[in-house]
């Protein structure tokens, strides 16, 4: 199979009706104009040399054209690899490499650090604001087995157990979330999305189940609350998706009439308070959902805020996801008590990217586990409580410690660091870093260095807002550096 | 306070100046450094970078920014943007 059947069936039923609009051109694209220009590009694609499984880049802001070239890629029978543009050179060079991608398409003029390794590239035009550059790599096996899987997408990230990148998600696996977490949405071709997320990071599943339904989605480009309100004013969404930060934000918003378009605001990406679900259910008017999204796995527990639900959880397993908890030991938890989330679905991910990994060797006994640490409610609704693994979650966007430890380390006068996180009132959490410099280090030289250092080779959420020099870190019984308290 | 001077002895070149080297230190690549005049939407600063430039404003003048001030013309530009800040300085130390 492959989802972008999804696309034109949508667009047999749902000709004429909008598929996406973007609100700062005012351009929209209906089913079927979407549906052409993908398979225009999907042709242009096959010309050059793309074919079943063939790792494509995609390097394109919130536009209409990232969703033309994300299908024209999927009609191609690629395999989609989302390069997010608020990656530093560093960052989208590391992707390249890792995932072997073998072609990648840019918005406009594309990007310099796009041209490293690349053979050769061309401009490829599909009409106004749709001007794209293609770039080549040169084609690459990649590991075997990978194209029996009918690979859909490669989300790089690091895995949520380990060192593992580059999560690999099926046509199948796509098929299986889309179809589970639209039981609970219940998404139509009257939804209208407002979407503020960046759609590198969410095409996978969510976009796909919005053209599914045959939903309009407006991408709203400016993410500043008094746009957003103003969006969801005048162009009357249904359903906003957005992260804790967002909501934070619109809940406070003073003196506006509640968002009463909306049937469902939906968080997602990072932890929210239960204080924040109540401060925007009541200054909004509109109820919370809370999902549990997870890459390896879509979106296993979504809380809509039905009669029953509790203000405070990710909600009851989905339709399709088996849920449970497991001891230290590896015990399942029966009835009360916490334990690592396990899960088990068809819409489970298909494989890690590198090094290659198939799931069936990640899962223990047939059950993924989360690493995150929760407890069912006597409805058998979902409670998150924490993870096992540290992970900072910053307005929205997360990552591991590690990564930013990484490159303070590779600094010739930082014997060591750690990097932690520190709350702050409106972004959840700020990573500050502490760093041993060695004996002959001058701290006035080296910490401006560490600061360039970190611009050239992280995304700027990542960067440490106060670095500290200390003589030791705190260390574990086992020589390890502590991670919390 | 920055430099240790009172709020109101920077000047909104000041205040520009520090906001354009936080953003060309920590923000952009190097190779495509900003001025205090040029816009920051157009050099890259995209809606996460902004909240790090909150939270330096946070960290040197000691407020946050609230969402309702944020209008375009206020984050335009350093230059823009240390416009409002001069005037919070002002605004605090009750001259």
């Amino acid at each position: 199979m492959n989802i972008a059947e999804f696309l034109t069936d949508s667009a047999r039923r749902f000709p004429t009706r909008p598929a996406v609009s973007d609100l700062e051109t005012g351009d929209t694209l209906t089913f079927k104009e979407l549906h052409e220009k993908s398979m225009e590009m999907a042709s242009f694609l096959e010309k050059e040399g793309v074919t079943r499984a063939t790792r494509v880049g995609l390097h394109c802001p919130n536009s209409l054209a990232h969703l033309i070239a994300a299908f024209g890629v999927l009609y191609a029978k690629a395999c989609l690899v989302p390069v997010a543009d608020n990656l530093t050179d560093h960052e989208v060079q590391t992707i390249l490499g890792e995932i072997e991608v073998e072609y990648c398409l840019a918005w406009a003029s594309g990007r310099p650090v796009l041209e490293n390794g690349a053979t050769s590239s061309t401009q490829k035009t599909l009409g106004s604001n749709l001007e794209f550059r293609f770039y080549r790599y040169g084609e690459v096996p990649g590991p075997p087995g990978f194209e029996a899987l009918n690979p859909a997408f490669i989300r790089f990230t690091s895995g949520t157990t380990g060192k593992s990148k580059g999560v690999v998600l099926a046509h199948e696996d796509t098929a299986a979330r889309v179809e589970f977490s639209d039981q609970v949405l219940g998404l139509t071709e009257e939804d209208r999305i407002l979407w503020i997320l960046p759609l590198a990071y969410h095409f996978a599943v969510t976009i796909v189940a919005y053209v599914r339904a045959g939903a309009h989605i407006l991408l709203c480009g400016d993410t500043l609350p008094r746009a957003v309100g103003e969006a969801i004013e005048s162009h009357r969404p249904t359903i906003l998706y957005a992260s804790p930060i967002h909501v934070a934000r619109l809940s406070r918003r003073k003196g506006k009439d509640p968002l009463s378009s909306l049937r469902l605001a939906v968080s997602t990406a990072a932890p929210i308070t239960e204080k924040l679900v109540r401060d925007f259910e009541a200054g909004c008017g509109v109820p919370l959902a809370q999902a549990y999204g997870i890459i390896e796995a879509g979106l296993p527990c979504i809380n809509t805020r039905g009669p029953e639900d509790p203000v405070f959880s990710v909600g009851k397993p989905v339709p399709g996801y088996e849920i449970a908890l497991f001891s230290q030991d590896g015990d399942r938890v029966i009835g009360e008590g916490d334990g690592e989330i396990g899960i088990q679905s068809r819409g489970l991910f298909s494989a890690y990217y590198s090094p290659w990994t198939l799931r069936d060797q990640v899962l223990v006994d047939g059950w993924f586990r989360t690493g995150d640490i929760g407890r069912f409610d006597a409805q058998g609704a979902l409670q998150l409580l924490g993870r096992k693994k540290t992970m900072i979650f910053v307005a929205g966007m997360k990552f591991f410690p590690e990564e930013v430890e990484d490159c303070l380390n590779s600094h010739p006068r930082v014997r060591e660091s750690r990097v932690t996180a520190k709350t702050h009132p409106h972004l959840g959490e700020i990573p500050i870093a502490q760093v041993v410099l060695s004996l002959d280090a001058v701290e006035a030289e080296v910490i401006p260095e560490l600061k360039r250092l970190c611009a050239e080779r992280l995304s700027s959420f990542k960067m440490p807002a106060e670095m500290k020099v200390v003589e030791m870190l705190p260390k574990t019984g086992s020589g390890k550096i502590l991670r919390r308290g | 306070m920055a430099d240790g001077l009172p709020a109101t002895s920077l000047t909104v070149a000041d205040i520009a100046k520090s906001l354009t080297e936080f953003v060309n230190t920590e923000i952009m690549a190097k190779d495509h450094a900003l001025g205090p005049t040029d816009e920051l939407e157009a050099g890259g600063v995209d809606s996460m970078a902004l909240l790090k430039v909150l939270l330096f404003v946070e960290q040197t003048h000691g407020f946050w920014i609230p969402d309702e001030d944020l209008t375009d013309e206020v984050i335009r530009t350093p230059t823009t943007l240390a416009g409002y800040i001069h005037g919070r300085l002002v605004e605090e130390s009750g001259s």
